[in-house]
């Protein structure tokens, strides 16, 4: 039995779990992150929802070739995000985009009052989810994963000072997006 | 300019507010999954069997085709008999006008925890059946109704691949020999819906709460449980009237072995329980917002929680002390900065500060701090 106090060390050896409770607990520890990881990606929850069922077909699949080498948390990411990127270019989703760009789209306000902060916090992650998908993952695993450089270069398979690259370049696109006031906020 | 890291908190906040901050994963998600991978071998057995059926042919010949063939229409002719088991995937067939009527049928008589043998003489033998875990614990049984007219309008209802021809099929996932899941899918005039059993009692349309038989209040066997020992009663016995007696309450999942989110149909029972005093969360995660409106809220201690934000509660006059217990340094995520703004907060325990974030600013703000581990 899956112990809720599975350590790194026992998540390691989840290939040795039963593969129904490895799934379970996968989806009870990791899925909401992992979800709201593939949302930023795809940016649609119906697309985000088929995605995820992909993942976990492709966890319960590749489980035994989990070596233990990488982090869990890790591993998963990895997989979710190879997901969402074998998504954004195939043709269902060039469809999607184009039935999207001929339609129009109703933002509904929020009735929620917000503080002058959170407003312009909400505006950059506006314009985090507008940045091109090379600048808004690098964004997106910094500041909502709470990721290191170093993690992000070993998840996406790009070296440091690329993603730093990337971090001024996607800085500088925000600051020409919503000028210096809400830019100083990040 | 302000430094990243001092704002990353409120950033992520915002990340949550635009995604949303209900959670994205559901019991239909699994649900779903299981449905998928069942789907997914179903297709594989049959790759398997459509070579070697098409050898048998060329060897033994169309004489012993036709024999194969009537073996098969014999199988047909046998398919509602119980006491025969048969692998035959045509073996069932329904009607669209049937369909409602069996799955009232199976949702009457069908519980989790019946053994194979009671779901054998309710439903007869299933239609498939294979060990799909290690050890033969884990298996699944499954009935297959197929609709016994293609022409009918839903044919274009498309379902993994099997474009409709599922008029109805009822799935239970077996540990050793206890049914431990089970859903039923089946067509309706809106397409296809999925009707899930769960292990608290509890029965589940298209990811929406529909009943739980059991009890007066219409909520998980874990927190009726909860409510009832806390105002020494029978679970049975606990009505509506009942929650504004709630002064203390524990909440606690029966299966420890996993978290447990709070369910959209319990919140309204939480919510109504408007004198609660002491809160204690054991493995059980749900909205700071509805914990912001326990106004008589003092004592709150959260328990094996693997993240949250606590900032909301700075809103609670009388909240005095909060007690965090069993952090994990690898996946706790707690945040409580927003708590100095606390007027009413007295004291903070923790387990270990390393696990927190932003308790230093409570410390600011006058709030005693203890760590119970050092």
């Amino acid at each position: 039995v899956i112990s809720l106090h599975a350590s790194s060390a026992q998540e390691q050896d989840i290939t040795l779990w039963k593969k129904e409770e490895a799934i379970e607990y996968v989806i009870d520890h990791y899925g909401e992150m992992i979800k709201r990881l593939i949302f930023t990606y795809v940016k649609k929850h119906a697309q985000t929802d088929d995605i995820f069922q992909e993942f976990l077909i492709t966890v319960y699949k590749k489980l035994d070739s989990f070596r233990g080498e990488a982090k869990l948390k890790s591993w998963l990411c990895r997989i979710a995000i190879n997901k969402c990127k074998d998504y954004l270019k195939s043709p269902l989703h060039r469809l999607i985009l184009l039935k999207d760009q001929l339609q129009e789209i109703e933002f509904e306000k929020s009735a929620e009052q917000l503080s002058i902060e959170e407003e312009e916090n909400q505006l950059i992650v506006q314009a985090i989810f507008d940045l091109p998908l090379k600048y808004r993952e690098i964004f997106v695993l910094r500041y909502y994963q709470s990721l290191s450089i170093k993690e992000i270069g070993e998840l996406l398979d790009i070296n440091e000072s690329t993603i730093k690259t990337r971090i001024a370049r996607g800085k500088q696109r925000l600051e020409a997006k919503l000028g210096g006031e809400s830019y100083v906020r990040i | 300019v302000k430094a990243m890291s001092e704002s990353n908190q409120n950033l992520k906040d915002s990340f949550d507010r635009y995604i949303g901050y209900e959670r994205l994963v559901n019991e239909t998600d699994k649900d779903k999954f299981y449905e998928k991978l069942q789907n997914q071998q179903y297709i594989n057995n049959k790759k398997h069997w459509i070579p070697k059926l098409i050898s048998v042919i060329l060897i033994i010949g169309v004489t012993s085709a036709l024999y194969m063939f009537s073996q098969y229409s014999n199988v047909l002719e046998q398919a509602d008999d119980p006491t025969k088991r048969h692998d035959a995937i045509t073996s069932h067939t329904i009607s669209i006008d049937e369909i409602q009527q069996k799955v009232n049928n199976i949702k009457s008589k069908f519980q989790l925890g019946m053994s194979k043998k009671n779901v054998e003489t309710e439903f007869g033998v299933p239609t498939t059946y294979a060990v799909v875990g290690e050890g033969n614990e884990i298996s699944r049984s499954s009935y297959i109704y197929y609709l016994n007219n293609l022409k009918s309008p839903f044919d274009e209802v498309e379902w993994g691949d099997s474009k409709g021809k599922y008029g109805l099929t009822f799935n239970i996932l077996w540990e050793k020999d206890t049914a431990i899941n089970a859903y039923i899918s089946f067509l309706t005039e809106q397409g296809r819906s999925l009707i899930s059993f769960k292990d608290d009692g509890t029965v589940y349309m298209d990811g929406h709460f529909v009943e739980n038989s059991k009890y007066q209040i219409e909520a998980s066997d874990y927190l009726v449980d909860a409510i009832a020992e806390s105002i020494n009663k029978e679970p049975k016995d606990v009505t509506e009237e009942d929650l504004l007696k709630v002064k203390n309450l524990k909440l606690e999942p029966w299966n420890k072995a996993h978290y447990s989110f709070v369910a959209e149909h319990d919140i309204p029972v939480l919510k109504a329980m408007e004198n609660l005093e002491t809160l204690h969360l054991k493995q059980v995660i749900f909205s700071i917002d509805v914990i912001s409106n326990f106004e008589n809220l003092s004592t709150f201690i959260i328990d094996e929680v693997p993240f949250l934000s606590l900032g909301k509660l700075n809103k609670l006059n009388d909240l005095k002390v909060i007690e965090i217990k069993n952090t994990r340094n690898d996946i706790s995520e707690i945040y409580v900065t927003g708590l100095a703004k606390s007027k009413s907060l007295e004291t903070f325990i923790i387990d270990n500060k390393d696990n927190i974030n932003g308790w230093e600013a409570l410390v600011d703000a006058g709030i005693e701090v203890k760590e119970t581990s050092k």
